[in-house]
């Protein structure tokens, strides 16, 4: 894939039939038949489809692939543009090609859409160019609207405003829909958001957009002498070159550039500050889990990756994607997919994608699971990813994966727009001349050797970013024994890719005393609860299955008892005594010090909230905040014993809904005593 | 590490409203949901219900260490 499909955010039909072009080979994989494992092919003579080239003087490359079995002709325009981080106009890129087929000087929107419906055409846009396609008796009668579309689109001030809220209501959209904030925040998350594959759409860099950005866009990316013009089907070069010359030839090559201050910033006229892409990100940083809330999720959707400084023109790339293939590509018996879904069940499908990319390729593994196996699922395709690098793929993996990819390589050799795709690509990526032809010998001199050399290079579990949309409450402890983040464990991110913040509208008129106070009036007041002299709570839960009953004792003066019985047996208990507490289970017998002793402490009363004063250094109302749609409020307590404490009051009833106790990795340092 | 505590269906018993249901996520024992089967009160539980029995506290006899300065050791005879 290349920064084309990366970018791909839009999800018009327009959009989706250029870029089809480009991805032809993905959409063969995704409609494989997956009921039985694939049939070993000889791998067919390589023979790639010619192609003819030529240059006009004004620079547009010009690419034919004649086939007189098809009576149509498809016309591509593709720029060779190189990938800008967008600042506070992200999308610029995109709300120019919405606006591409909008309306030129001499066309309206309308004329245009009517003129393509009457010749049976087919036209799509792009951020880096223009699809159109035509029976070739048409072809003559298309081409200058085509020109037209390309070279003079006007970005109607009206069109804008349509266009920019159609962006705008798919970025809205995104916070509803899993998937879109998976593959937004994993772009940011892989890439960072400072980087022009992780650069997020949000509404407000949307509602700051002009269309005099989308016109800047376009006239520095848009040119000749960067183009290349691509003929497909019923036409011969000389009808291409008649053709080029009449509706592109006149074109001239206008260099737009960028001005450096001296601060070191860059602009572009017209757009504002931009940057460009000056080296490929790779892989960097502790492993580490990030996460985007989705609260009482059921399904929740990882994503694994990271950057790779991987060109196509890599001589590694090949070994690469065999590797990926075993690991995790289209064919049934990859690792992934035989571990996850044949194995544990836990899904129907688990991928890798290892992309090349001549700016700045990325790996990514992903997998939807239910929420209860999120953690071993991400635990097990970390182990899939160390596996490829410390073990030797078997001659059987290897065969397959290579007469996978053979297969799929020859069934597209006849299509012309795999000609016209290839020969595309080589000039792109600066690809040896006779790269597709000895396609078939590369593969099939690959080794497991290089297979293992490829996953050593280009796979880093260590440094993998683990995204998992979810739910955050069930997830957040479970996943942070997968993290190397020391600092912060589990990272939370917004749909939009920026840290979560818990924000509180202020609430002034109450301190959090009051609110406490108040919890302790809405259960029934003072007085009755110091009525209760000691107390007896039964309760029942159930753990791996294995119904579990709990007998909870509170004596006078916060003595505290517990015990838990699975099947009439004693699991586990606990005691506190006024002064010390210990714990009893199968692993022994131990004194509870520090947190724990402090946690008995604090909860070993009927209603512990009567004697928050003893154990809370520090008491502060955070302010109003929303449990399940519901209006609480939160206080923020530290203790005398370390640790923080929020407590979290319904402000209509005055009941605490929850609490949530973050306790410090560092254990207060006490006296420590054996038994 | 954040254990999250939830509490609700709040029922009363003995003139105080208890949560009858409470559902802790990321504590000690996984995620877990308690339900409240029956709440007896003022049954006269003395202290000796919660008796530990834990040894006593060996404190260890705190020493000074001597701090020797090598640079103030005069220099010893073979």
């Amino acid at each position: 894939m290349n920064a084309l499909n990366m970018k791909a955010t839009s999800s018009t039909a327009r959009r989706a039939a250029c870029t089809a072009l480009l991805i032809l080979p993905l959409i063969m994989n995704a409609q494989l038949d997956r009921s039985k494992p694939p049939v070993p092919a000889q791998p067919p003579a390589v023979h790639v489809g010619e192609h003819k080239t030529f240059t006009l003087p004004n620079g547009l490359r010009v690419i034919v692939v004649e086939n007189r079995k098809l009576s149509l002709v498809s016309v591509q325009v593709r720029f060779d543009m190189f990938p800008i981080v967008q600042k506070k106009h992200a999308n610029a890129i995109e709300l120019m090609d919405e606006l591409l087929a909008a309306g030129t000087a001499k066309h309206s929107k309308a004329d245009i859409d009517e003129r393509i419906d009457r010749m049976g055409a087919q036209l799509a846009t792009g951020p880096e160019g223009v699809y159109a396609s035509v029976l070739s008796k048409h072809l003559s009668a298309m081409l200058p609207l085509f020109a037209d579309v390309v070279r003079n689109p006007a970005f109607p001030e009206q069109e804008f405003q349509s266009a920019r809220q159609r962006m705008t209501s798919e970025v809205k959209q995104r916070k509803d829909d899993p998937s879109a904030i998976a593959e937004a925040v994993g772009r940011a998350a892989i890439f960072s958001k400072s980087h022009p594959y992780g650069e997020i759409a949000t509404t407000k860099s949307l509602g700051t957009l002009q269309r005099e950005q989308a016109a800047a866009c376009h006239a520095k990316f848009f040119r000749p002498e960067i183009g290349y013009l691509v003929f497909v089907g019923d036409i011969n070069e000389k009808e291409a070159k008649a053709l080029a010359k009449s509706h592109f030839g006149d074109w001239k090559p206008s260099q737009r550039y960028v001005v450096v201050h001296e601060d070191g910033t860059q602009t572009l006229d017209g757009f504002g500050e931009v940057r460009f892409l000056d080296k490929p990100r790779v892989p960097s940083g502790p492993r580490r889990v990030v996460m985007v809330d989705r609260p009482g999720a059921a399904q929740s959707i990882i994503r694994i990756g990271f950057p790779l400084n991987l060109h196509p023109k890599d001589n590694r790339a090949l070994a690469a994607q065999v590797m990926n293939t075993i690991l995790g590509g289209g064919v049934f018996n990859a690792r992934l997919m035989q571990n996850l879904r044949e194995d544990k069940g836990w899904t129907y499908g688990c991928y890798a994608n290892l992309e090349s990319d001549r700016f700045n390729g990325y790996f990514t593994a992903s997998a939807s699971v239910r929420t209860a196996v999120t953690d071993s699922a991400v635990a097990e395709m970390m182990k899939e990813l160390e596996r490829m690098r410390t073990t030797k793929v078997t001659t059987e993996e290897l065969d397959l994966a290579k007469q996978f990819m053979a297969g799929s390589f020859g069934r597209n050799l006849e299509d012309p727009r795999t000609i016209a795709r290839f020969a595309l690509n080589t000039y792109l990526n600066e690809l040896p001349k006779d790269h597709y032809s000895t396609y078939l010998k590369r593969l099939d001199a690959i080794t497991s050797d290089d297979v293992q050399a490829a996953a050593e290079a280009f796979l880093h579990p260590d440094n993998a970013v683990i995204l998992v949309v979810g739910d955050k409450n069930k997830l957040q402890a479970r996943l942070a024994p997968l993290s190397w983040n020391q600092g912060q464990p589990v990272m939370e991110l917004d749909a939009d890719g920026d840290r979560y913040v818990e924000t509180f509208e202020p609430v002034r008129d109450r301190t959090a005393e009051q609110v406490i106070e108040r919890h302790l009036e809405a259960i029934g007041g003072r007085a009755a609860i110091a009525r209760i002299k000691d107390m007896r709570m039964g309760l029942s839960t159930e753990m791996a299955g294995t119904p579990v009953e709990v007998m909870q004792w509170y004596g006078p003066d916060g003595l505290f008892r517990s015990q838990a019985k699975a099947n009439g047996a004693v699991i586990q208990e606990e005691i506190f005594d006024g002064q010390r507490g210990l714990r009893r289970n199968a692993m022994g017998t131990v004194e509870l010090e520090d947190h724990d002793l402090a946690e008995v402490r604090f909860n070993g009363h009927p209603v512990p909230e009567l004697h928050y004063a003893k154990e809370v250094e520090r008491a502060t109302l955070s302010g109003r905040t929303s449990i399940d749609g519901k209006p609480v409020l939160k206080v923020h307590m530290v203790l005398f014993a370390g640790g923080t404490v929020g407590d979290y009051f319904d402000e209509q009833s005055g009941l605490k809904l929850r609490r949530v106790e973050l306790r410090s990795r560092r254990a207060a340092h006490g006296d420590h005593h054996g038994l | 590490m954040a254990i999250t505590t939830d509490y609700s269906d709040y029922q009363e018993a003995g003139g105080v409203r208890f949560p009858r249901t409470i559902t802790q996520i990321g504590g000690p024992s996984g995620d877990v949901t308690l339900r409240v089967t029956s709440i007896d009160m003022n049954t006269g539980l003395k202290s000796e219900n919660f008796v530990t029995n834990l040894p006593e506290r060996v404190v260890p006899e705190h020493k000074e260490p001597i701090e020797e300065n090598p640079m103030e050791t005069p220099p010893q005879d073979e």
